[in-house]
């Protein structure tokens, strides 16, 4: 019995962790500039689509496909940002909202669409696999592990980021008080497009495991999009550890619901969770860094 | 106050009423199910509008109204209940939960309030596929078939005219007045005297009985209900997007985006004079109409200027609520 | 006042612009139509399905001459409509009824997937247009009694009757381990499937139903583990499988023989060695001696499309070459000549014999099954068609 929830648990934190990563990049956008970044999840989608592209042309493995990733979707994020977000940055915050709905949603049923169109609908996935080992009867999958070693790496490297440097000290400044940030010369445009670089890098991150573990299609963009919603919920947004707190109760919630209750109520337990922390804590689990 | 509400129904809009009503006689059956949708967007969106553009709680989970009531109605109506008391089982089931979920919901602020409720749809969905002895899980339940598309057209008509009926009403009332006041700064609005969890309670529930009326009527209309299609996630963003489309807070707003958008995506996919790459990618050619809209005309559609000219030279211009804006005050603007 | 009036003759001009006007008169063409899941959840398994209807359409006029209609005593041309009905219920509602009422169709073919073709089944129950469905097989769908459509597959409790049949010969396995996914048509594969194994021997020693979205098969896998069937037996669509066979891999379950309801080369090619032996279930492979096979590989050869990328080609094929029958063998273009003559269909198409049962309307064809060796899909039942003998037990250490 023993081994089996250990199992269990670790099975759920091996899933949190994947989940923690995108929903980081998603709560950042929603605390600084308060929009709902809907993309989100396509996002994730085409890291995947340009993984399972460029293995597929040239057979890399995939964690060194993952360091040519980054920094296309650093600059997809800026590119993004630029394009559509800033333009309706400075509405009131109810125009605001409205605004960013709409237009996340049109462009993430852009994405969708086109990506159907081009590289057709079907579901693509990547074929490598890592083997995995027991101890103590406890079976780990090194192929998980080693995603969640690489997610712990760009969560301790963001935390030193956003606490030593001077982008990172502006991060956090934004995010306590926007107009007191601007009053000390912070450059906030410039960070703001910083912010979303930073978090479509960290989709496209998330894109890269999630192919490799599970398959990719035009259209799985929507509900992932809803699944880190849920998270940055749970977490609290705006905080990296919240992100992953949350991301790891989702996922250990996950596991132990479908082992005790049958596997059809894993998903709904995660949500139940969702609306009961929301409840008693409507701001999340944390606050922001 | 009989003044108020009769007054404004001229005689454009007399012929519009007349128009719709007569239109199943002169059109093809599928202009009819093309109409009825669009009503259905409508009622949806305008109640939406309630508490999102009037009291300014976007309830991105608007959607989830339809869905309980479509299952409350299709559960009880499966047994042989007469279809009244069906479609009033599932308004009421609909309401007592949104009196229920107003208590701890409505203490959230903007955002969380929003993607809160949203998260309700993902999660009745989930539940209505787990629950499969109460629900008929992911095989839904299959009511008794029937082709029913011209009686449904006339319920979806009443429900639309209602919502609009009740959407025009409520800015003009005391209890609007409250809403916009909560709106615009509820700490003041309390100051003022307002109760303001009753009202807010008061406008999600309201809010919450259109969709419903509509959940019932369209689950006995398509005679087949499964999860996805009534708690499905990217339908439930249709009519929130349709609303801010055409302008949230505004009366004619819902309408107009409801219709829009259906007419555009008629055009997108059927009409023989687009060229074949446009057809395959409507979506797409969809989607970035609505990002052009949402970047360039933040109060939606209906503030464009060519819209309000259009409305008032057709003498509908007093149904333009250019009174609803909001005061909305401005955040320092980033350079 | 001026504007009032105004609109009021704008608003007639419309009226009158969109009143049709049916002349009676001889026909001139065919018309078939359909709507296809081009976008939206269902489109994955449906691809460039359109594509190989308008070949299909080219072939029929320019090879063939047409269709022969009894009536006019000559060949007409046909001509196909298709629509996206977005993998949405009431989007293919709507459709159905423009083919019927705006467009005119002669005959329709049904839909992808049971949850559509549910609703979309009382537009030609209303209008008496006949109906042809292609990839539904629902058993509710069936038993409403309705009498406008017929379905070209068996039911899905039928669908592995091939895969026992071979099992049962083969006299090697004695206990099965089930995981269904739940969506509607796997669901009713899983649910089929456990009772037909079960009156033929085959121990249930395992079965648990998984929504679709599960990503994580730790609380499956563990128990799986500990039963250890012969054969693990999934009933899911490609998403849910690639997910849950790269997770037993992790977990060394070992069965003697894998069996995944639908797989395709998205299946293999995520998951690459790993889906070496794997069986499932398929419509058309090579091996298959049925029907006027030239024709379909023209077609196919047109359009580029692979049948082991698209498991549901041959299913909207032999709706069309029903369609094709029962056109050619009815006394004329009326609805009535052309339903009854539907339902005394009974030809060989490229899949085999295909007819329909009598009351309730679905029809004789269940899938065959296959193996995917180094590479390649074999067909291994019935084994008088098969490519290759079924390897059993699974060689992979």
């Amino acid at each position: 019995m023993l081994t089996v929830l250990v199992q269990l648990i670790l099975a759920g934190v091996l899933q949190g962790g994947t989940y923690a990563l995108a929903a980081f990049g998603l709560s950042l956008i929603f605390c600084i500039t308060e929009i709902l970044n809907i993309t989100h999840g396509e996002f994730i989608m085409l890291g995947g689509l340009v993984t399972y592209i460029l293995f597929a042309a040239t057979g890399l493995h995939p964690f060194l496909i993952l360091l040519i990733v980054i920094p296309i979707f650093i600059f997809l994020g800026f590119g993004y940002q630029k394009a559509f977000i800033k333009p309706i940055l400075n509405r009131p915050p109810r125009q605001l909202l409205f605004s960013s709905i709409v237009v996340t949603v049109g462009i993430a049923t852009a994405i969708e669409d086109t990506t159907s169109f081009i590289w057709g609908p079907t579901v693509k996935g990547v074929s490598f696999s890592m083997p995995a080992f027991t101890i103590c009867g406890v079976v780990i999958s090194s192929l998980r592990l080693s995603i969640l070693v690489l997610i712990i790496g760009l969560t301790i490297f963001l935390h030193f980021y956003l606490k030593k440097t001077f982008v990172g000290k502006a991060i956090r400044a934004i995010l306590q008080n926007r107009e007191g940030a601007m009053v000390i010369g912070i450059n906030v445009p410039r960070i703001i497009t910083v912010v979303f670089g930073i978090a479509i890098g960290l989709a496209g991150v998330a894109g890269v495991f999630y192919v490799l573990l599970f398959t990719i299609g035009p259209f799985i963009g929507l509900p992932l999009t809803i699944r880190y919603i849920a998270i940055v919920m749970l977490g609290g947004s705006g905080s990296l550890l919240g992100s992953l707190v949350g991301g790891l109760i989702l996922g250990v919630a996950e596991t132990f619901a479908g082992f005790f209750l049958g596997a059809h109520w894993s998903l709904s337990v995660a949500f139940f969770t969702l609306v009961l922390v929301l409840l008693l804590k409507p701001e999340g689990l944390f606050r922001h860094v | 106050m009989f003044k108020k509400i009769f007054v404004p129904f001229n005689g454009v809009f007399i012929l519009i009423l007349i128009g719709l009503i007569l239109l199943p006689r002169f059109v093809d059956p599928y202009w009819v199910v093309f109409s009825l949708l669009v009503f259905m967007y409508i009622g949806v969106g305008a109640s939406f509008n309630i508490t999102a553009g009037y009291l300014g709680y976007v309830n991105l989970g608007h959607y989830v109204f339809f869905g309980i009531s479509a299952y409350g109605f299709s559960m009880v109506y499966v047994k042989g209940v007469p279809f009244l008391l069906c479609m009033a089982v599932g308004i009421a089931v609909t309401v007592i939960f949104a009196t229920l979920i107003s208590y701890p919901f409505l203490r959230l602020k903007g955002g969380y309030f929003a993607l809160a409720n949203f998260g309700l749809i993902k999660l009745f969905e989930l539940v209505a596929s787990s629950l499969r002895d109460f629900t008929g899980g992911t095989q839904g339940i299959s009511l008794k078939p029937g082709y029913r598309p011209f009686q449904t057209y006339f319920i979806f008509l009443g429900v639309a005219l209602l919502t609009v009926f009740v959407c025009y009403w409520i800015p003009k009332s005391k209890f609007g007045l409250a809403l916009f006041s909560i709106r615009e700064d509820e700490e003041v609005a309390a100051a003022f005297g307002i109760d303001v969890n009753r009202h807010k309670m008061g406008a999600y529930v309201l809010s919450s009985v259109f969709p419903a009326l509509l959940g019932g009527a369209y689950a006995w209309y398509s005679a087949y209900i499964d999860p996805e299609t009534v708690f499905g996630t990217d339908k439930a963003l249709l009519p929130v997007t349709m609303v801010m489309l055409g302008g949230t807070g505004t009366f004619l707003g819902p309408i107009v985006g409801a219709i829009f958008m259906m007419i555009i995506e008629e055009i997108l996919w059927t009409a023989a004079w687009l060229p074949v790459w446009m057809k395959s990618l409507h979506l797409t050619m969809l989607g970035l109409i609505l990002a052009a809209v949402g970047i360039f005309s933040p109060g939606g559609f209906v503030t464009l200027t060519p819209v309000t000219v259009f409305f008032r030279w057709i003498g509908l211009g007093r149904f333009l609520g250019a009174s609803h804006k909001s005061l909305d005050l401005e955040r320092a603007p980033i350079q | 006042m001026r504007k009032t009036w105004l609109v009021l003759i704008l608003a007639m001009a419309i009226f009158w612009g969109t009143i049709q006007v049916s002349i009676a008169q001889e026909k001139k063409e065919i018309v078939v139509g359909m709507t296809l899941c081009l976008t939206g959840r269902f489109a994955v398994d449906v691809g460039p399905f359109d594509q190989m209807i308008k070949a299909w359409e080219n072939y029929v006029n320019k090879k063939q001459g047409g269709l022969y209609v009894k009536a006019y005593n000559k060949k007409l041309p046909v001509r196909t409509i298709v629509y996206d009905d977005k993998s949405d219920p009431a989007t293919a509602v709507k459709f159905y009824e423009r083919l019927v009422t705006v467009d005119k169709c002669d005959i329709l073919m049904g839909p992808k997937s049971s949850p559509i073709t549910f609703p979309v089944t009382s537009v030609p129950e209303k209008y008496h247009i006949p109906m042809v469905v292609s990839t539904a097989n629902t058993p509710q769908i069936f038993s409403r009694g309705f009498k406008w459509f017929v379905g070209v597959q068996q039911i899905s409790t039928a669908w592995e009757d091939h895969y026992f049949d071979l099992l049962e010969e083969e006299k090697q396995v004695k206990t099965i381990g089930y995981v269904g996914e739940d969506t509607p048509h796997t669901r009713e594969v899983y649910e089929g499937a456990i009772p037909n194994a079960e009156k033929r021997g085959f121990k249930t020693v395992f079965k648990e139903i998984a929504p679709a979205g599960t990503t994580d098969f730790t609380p499956i896998l563990l128990k799986l583990k500990a039963a250890d069937p012969d054969v693990i037996y999934v009933s899911s669509f490609t998403p849910f499988g690639v997910t849950f066979k790269k997770q037993t891999k992790e977990f060394g379950l070992k069965p003697r023989e894998w069996h995944f309801t639908h797989f395709d080369i998205s299946f293999s090619s995520a998951l690459g060695k790993d889906a070496n032996y794997v069986t499932g279930a398929h419509h058309w492979l090579p091996g298959l001696p049925y029907g006027n096979l030239k024709k379909f590989h023209e077609i196919l050869k047109e359009t580029k499309i692979d049948t082991e990328q698209y498991l549901d080609v041959g299913l909207h094929y032999i709706a069309l070459e029903v369609g094709e029958v029962a056109i050619e063998k009815s006394a004329s273009l009326k609805p009535d000549d052309l339903l009854k003559s539907l339902w005394a269909v009974n030809f060989e198409s490229i899949l085999g014999p295909i007819y329909f049962e009598q009351t309730q309307g679905y029809g004789s064809f269940k899938q065959f099954a296959a193996q995917y060796i180094d590479g390649k899909y074999y067909l291994i039942s019935p084994k008088k068609f098969a490519t290759h003998k079924h390897i059993y037990p699974n060689p992979t250490p």
